[in-house]
């Protein structure tokens, strides 16, 4: 179980803090699929970084009760737009060294995955195109053998066939035990694929919500998010109207 | 090239191939080992050659000394010439003085190199992400400074070698009774 107690995470700049977590709280357990949502700035990024260690915070992230360091760090994955591989050395070279690094790397997975998405192994990823390089970055993701799966918009330059055929193979793969936080805007696409929401606003988690709740309400998960983020979508209309009015 | 000598070389080459692949060669075998991973350490290796070379280049200063050394030992009597009395040569050490200023370019630039290696990982993409996930300890450290470390380390042998064979002429040139 992944534990997150009273994280804050303040960004010190010339103008002063910025508070990019407040105070949050979340616990995950095992084979949960969490997509966390929240407008640019809310924190979505802080919150996966902060769990992995990349950045100090104060509070509190524990795993089955222990915090994150050498001896369960390779439980946790991470899969981000910014790629976290390297451009020079092709997937062959990479599942070397994900193997040299992690005992419970998935090669059956990788193989799998890299024949599925049509991936050249023998090619050095700079050479990639953008969706390949997102392929790719999710598929080392997948088969470190990692129990928890953080992802940080990691399909950002994917076409939605892409996205879609991800989606379908990620529910078709992942073992019960297997935990996944996604961090998206793709709130209608990922609402079938996604458990539980879990919303941030100013760093603070402001919504939780498991999916079977929402069918429950008979509610959309995009609904569920305009309302607690309270927005107005007349907005925009009112806005356009002023502008008209007003002669602009 | 013989065909059997190019035998040779193509199973040496195999055999250094399947000795890396099963994990046999040590890192000195393997330079990319010594670097971050992908990362295109070519360029580095020769310009640690080049400014290697231009410090041992500018080292040769070190014979216009030594005749000079030797030279002043002598004087010219009746267009003879003699080795003074009580001359005395200026030691090795004198000779030598200055020259660790010609490595310095190349000292630095090693250092420069071990920041370079670490920041090599916030390029282009973050792979920091992977290795500060690595569960082995110092693994990005070593990755960043093995290559220098090693570059330093071979350049230190050679220049040992080189001194000494500067010092063998030195002791050969020097007449034994004017040695310091």
């Amino acid at each position: 179980m992944l534990e997150i107690k009273g994280l804050r995470k303040i960004y010190y700049g010339k103008l002063g803090g910025v508070e990019a977590l407040n105070g949050a709280d979340l616990t995950v357990g095992p084979g949960e699929i969490i997509g966390l949502f929240g407008e640019n700035g809310a924190g979505k990024t802080t919150l996966l970084k902060s769990i992995l260690g990349f950045q100090s915070y104060e509070g509190k992230v524990l795993l089955d009760g222990e915090k994150i360091n050498r001896g369960n760090i390779g439980r946790l994955s991470f899969a981000t737009c910014e790629h976290s591989f390297f451009p020079n050395l092709t997937p062959l070279s990479h599942r070397e060294f994900y193997r040299m690094h992690f005992g419970t790397f998935r090669d059956k997975r990788f193989e799998a995955l890299m024949d599925f998405f049509e991936l050249p192994m023998r090619k050095v990823l700079k050479s990639y195109s953008t969706g390949q390089k997102n392929q790719f970055e999710v598929i080392l993701a997948l088969c470190q053998g990692a129990d928890y799966i953080l992802m940080d918009e990691p399909f950002a330059g994917n076409d939605i066939f892409n996205r879609e055929d991800f989606y379908k193979v990620l529910l078709g793969i992942l073992e019960p035990q297997e935990t996944i936080i996604l961090s998206t805007h793709l709130i209608e696409e990922v609402e079938r694929f996604v458990g539980r929401a879990v919303l941030l606003r100013k760093g603070r988690i402001v919504g939780d919500v498991t999916t079977l709740e929402l069918e429950e309400q008979g509610r959309s998960l995009k609904e569920y998010i305009m309302e607690i983020y309270g927005y107005r979508p007349d907005r925009v209309n009112k806005a356009l109207g002023d502008l008209t009015d007003g002669g602009y | 090239m013989r065909d059997a000598d190019r035998r040779k070389l193509y199973s040496r080459g195999r055999f250094i191939k399947k000795a890396r692949a099963a994990g046999k060669l040590t890192d000195l075998w393997n330079p990319e080992k010594l670097f971050p991973p992908g990362y295109e350490y070519e360029w580095e290796r020769n310009s640690v050659v080049l400014l290697f070379g231009i410090g041992v280049g500018l080292s040769l200063q070190f014979f216009g000394r030594l005749y000079q050394a030797a030279e002043v030992l002598y004087e010219y009597t009746d267009r003879r010439r003699v080795l003074r009395e009580d001359a005395i040569a200026a030691s090795f050490g004198h000779l030598v003085t200055g020259h660790w200023g010609l490595y310095v370019p190349l000292v630095l630039f090693l250092t420069a190199m071990m920041i370079y290696h670490y920041s090599y990982y916030y390029r282009v993409t973050r792979s920091i992400y992977l290795m500060r996930r690595l569960p082995r300890r110092g693994v990005v450290f070593k990755s960043c400074v093995l290559g220098p470390l090693t570059g330093l380390g071979m350049a230190a042998v050679v220049l040992a070698l080189l001194y000494l064979l500067y010092y063998g002429i030195y002791v050969l040139v020097i007449p034994g009774e004017c040695l310091p």
